[in-house]
């Protein structure tokens, strides 16, 4: 491979038959997908069907990174996971920061393709070029802290671990795969937990030490001193102070956060002892940073009760606060805190767990659950003791755990009734603390995600009515209820967020100037190709574009790009009382996009996207 | 007069401003002169009893006035007053 930034190599292990193998990365598909989702969306399309089974040995689970990641260059040391997923079926794939990526990054290799299921639990060891699978029976069964100390006794403080919990093991279709042990880094989204289980592999351990040769390392080394200034003034600044949960009572305050599942308005005084700053002053001892990371936007907190108490561990962060917090009235951080640590330990994703408990409150507050479904335990709204119970129910498929474990969508299917009405979802994905009938943008954005309801496929609601990305072509937003210009800026922020998860860099780089022109800037430094800006965006469309019609294939059209009822009929107030008109955004959006009106790209699009002959 | 560097979220509210200038001894002074200026600018920086909430950031340089003396923190004619939008998630 002649791009520099990259191993050009693949690893590929068949579970089935125990084979480890090793495959070229070329430079034509390097240049066209880049890595990370995008080059895990290449590989989804082109090694499965429409009829795959999503929990099946044919679905492969693919880790991937970006040719930044384990250079010098800011905030660059996240990774992909990309399969299709056990929750929704159609697209999947989830993000992560902490120390995982660069240290795979470093034993050589782009991506690692896992097909296949062992007959018995496994783990997969990768030092350098030592790769082999172990029989992980005694780890089978475990909580991932316990999995994770388990692996730095044996193989030393630097031996990263991407693990699953009881919930993963369990099938659980909301189930996540964790790093970092106690810090609680989470391959959250899409129940790739439950792939992972599936497949009978409790972990994937790297311990990578090799040097990553870049095209320009001097280049990289001045973009990197211009950009450091930003990086440490104005919002990276209150993330370090605040972490992602320093705007939670400004949310609150615009009607942003979701509040008795989706359905309250006001909660003042709730947010108030939630936000980032209540845990600043109360439960956090200091932040943590992601490998490469120059914010610091994580928390660390003193666990208080049950066998971590008192000692220093993951804290919640926005989302989790919103799921856990306001969504089911608890208004108690040490009691989010203890849900954010037990999801953590039981390898559950907080975003979707929160979302299903929140949907099992109402259901139970309007007696289509009864305490005799519930195995005794009141589901009233407040009740933190009451929700870190479900947690554990959910994680081991327990009574009415069993429900829950299938996500929100099937949990309402299988009520009936008036269920379906607050099942709050798109695509079978439960949605983050944004609400979309406080911003146009993440309306839109939530409506035409790929992987269902995400803010981070657009991460446009920090910048409707708030930052500006100057290089990204489209005029700044100041009105969130307008629809006038949200269209375009979804397109657009939808192409850069597919590039910033292929590149696998944090999204939050975009605060501190790190935008279009200085990303493609470090792109050229570290790879030596002539990329410009226009190449980056087009890029972005492509890729955002091929997953679409990965999702073509399994049937999504127009009919799927919605919103939840209660999102389309109730209107919450609380600094909203907007209902979003997404099919009107959408008949824009889909000619920005060169989508015919079924939302199907059609042969023009894709053959400006170089992408006819490739789907 | 201290300086006042307004962010493009607010500046519906300041009739397009992007920095203004207002006296002072203390950041709260110009503040709240700069509140009553633009009294829809005012009612997101201060609540009704005129304490600054909690989620917006004042910052001084590269130092946040909540580590410094607050809204008592000494300005000059010298000093830059940044306004930094609450953002979150992620």
């Amino acid at each position: 491979m002649k791009a520099k930034g990259y191993w050009g190599k693949i690893l590929r292990i068949d579970l089935d038959r125990g084979r480890i193998s090793e495959e070229a990365l070329s430079d034509k598909v390097a240049r066209m997908y880049i890595g990370g989702s995008g080059l895990g969306a290449r590989i989804l399309y082109d090694e499965t069907t429409s009829t795959t089974d999503p929990l099946g040995p044919d679905n492969p689970l693919i880790f991937a990174v970006g040719p930044l990641t384990g250079t010098k260059v800011f905030n660059s040391n996240r990774f992909e996971v990309v399969a299709r997923s056990p929750l929704t079926g159609i697209y999947g794939e989830a993000n992560c920061g902490g120390f995982w990526g660069e240290s795979f990054k470093n034993c050589g290799y782009d991506a690692l393709v896992i097909r296949g299921q062992s007959k018995k639990p496994v783990y997969l060891y990768i030092d350098n070029d030592t790769v082999k699978l172990e029989d992980a029976a005694s780890l089978w069964g475990q909580e991932t802290f316990k999995v994770d100390h388990f692996f730095k006794d044996i193989f030393g403080k630097s031996a990263e671990a991407a693990v699953i919990g009881p919930a993963g093991e369990n099938l659980v279709k909301i189930a996540s795969i964790m790093t970092d042990g106690m810090h609680g880094r989470a391959i959250g989204r899409c129940g790739m937990g439950a792939l992972m289980g599936s497949k009978k592999l409790k972990a994937v351990v790297v311990l990578g030490s090799k040097k990553l040769p870049v095209a320009n390392a001097e280049g990289i080394k001045d973009l990197m001193k211009k950009i450091a200034s930003h990086m440490n003034e104005g919002i990276p600044l209150v993330q370090r102070q605040y972490g992602t949960s320093g705007g939670f009572e400004f949310c609150e305050a615009i009607g942003n956060i979701p509040v008795k599942n989706w359905y309250q308005g006001p909660w003042p005084e709730g947010a108030k002892k939630i936000s980032g700053q209540a845990m600043a002053s109360s439960i956090l001892t200091k932040n943590y940073h992601c490998g490469r990371c120059i914010i610091g936007c994580g928390r660390t907190v003193r666990a208080s009760g049950g066998i971590y108490d008192g000692m220093e561990i993951g804290g919640p962060e926005y989302e989790t606060i919103g799921l856990f917090g306001s969504n089911l009235l608890v208004d108690n951080l040490p009691a989010i805190a203890k849900s954010n640590e037990l999801c953590n330990r039981l390898g559950l994703d907080t975003i979707s767990t929160g979302g299903v408990i929140g949907f099992a409150m109402e259901a139970f507050e309007r007696g289509i659950i009864t305490k005799k479904d519930s195995d005794g335990i009141e589901l009233e709204w407040g009740d933190g003791k009451a929700v870190h119970a479900m947690i554990k129910k959910i994680a081991q498929r327990e009574g009415l755990g069993e429900l829950l474990a299938e996500g929100v969508r099937s949990a309402a299917e299988h009520l009936g009734g008036i269920a379906k009405e607050f099942s709050v979802h798109v695509k079978g994905l439960e949605p983050p603390a944004h609400d979309p009938r406080a911003k146009m943008t993440a309306a839109l954005g939530f409506a035409t995600s790929n992987r269902g309801a995400c803010h981070l496929q657009a991460f446009s609601h920090d910048f409707e009515e708030g930052e500006v990305i100057d290089d990204l072509g489209s005029p700044a937003l100041t009105d969130r209820f307008t629809l006038i210009g949200k269209a375009e800026n979804v397109y657009r922020m939808q192409n850069l967020m597919s590039i910033l998860d292929s590149l696998t860099v944090c999204k939050f780089v975009l605060f501190g100037g790190m935008t279009v022109k200085p990303l493609s800037e470090f792109v050229h430094h570290v790879t030596g190709w002539d990329f410009d800006d226009t190449e980056f965006m087009k890029t972005g469309d492509r890729l955002y574009t091929l997953k679409r019609m990965y999702n073509v294939r399994l049937g999504i059209s127009r009919k799927d790009d919605v919103l939840p009822p209660r999102m389309l009929v109730h209107k919450r107030g609380g600094g909203t009382n907007e209902l979003p008109a997404v099919n009107i955004m959408l008949n824009e959006y889909y000619q920005y996009r060169g989508w015919d009106e079924f939302g199907i790209p059609t042969t023009k699009r894709l053959h400006e996207l170089d992408l006819d002959g490739e789907v | 007069m201290a300086v006042i560097l307004i962010p493009e979220l607010y500046r519906k509210f300041t009739f397009n401003e992007s920095e203004c200038r207002f006296g002072g001894d203390t950041v709260g002074i110009v503040l709240k002169r700069f509140a009553a200026e633009y009294p829809e600018m005012g009612r997101r920086l201060f609540d009704d009893k005129g304490s600054m909430r909690s989620y917006v950031h004042v910052f001084i340089g590269k130092r946040d006035i909540k580590t410094m003396q607050e809204l008592r923190t000494p300005v000059d004619d010298h000093t830059v007053v940044k306004l930094i939008p609450a953002i979150a998630g992620g």
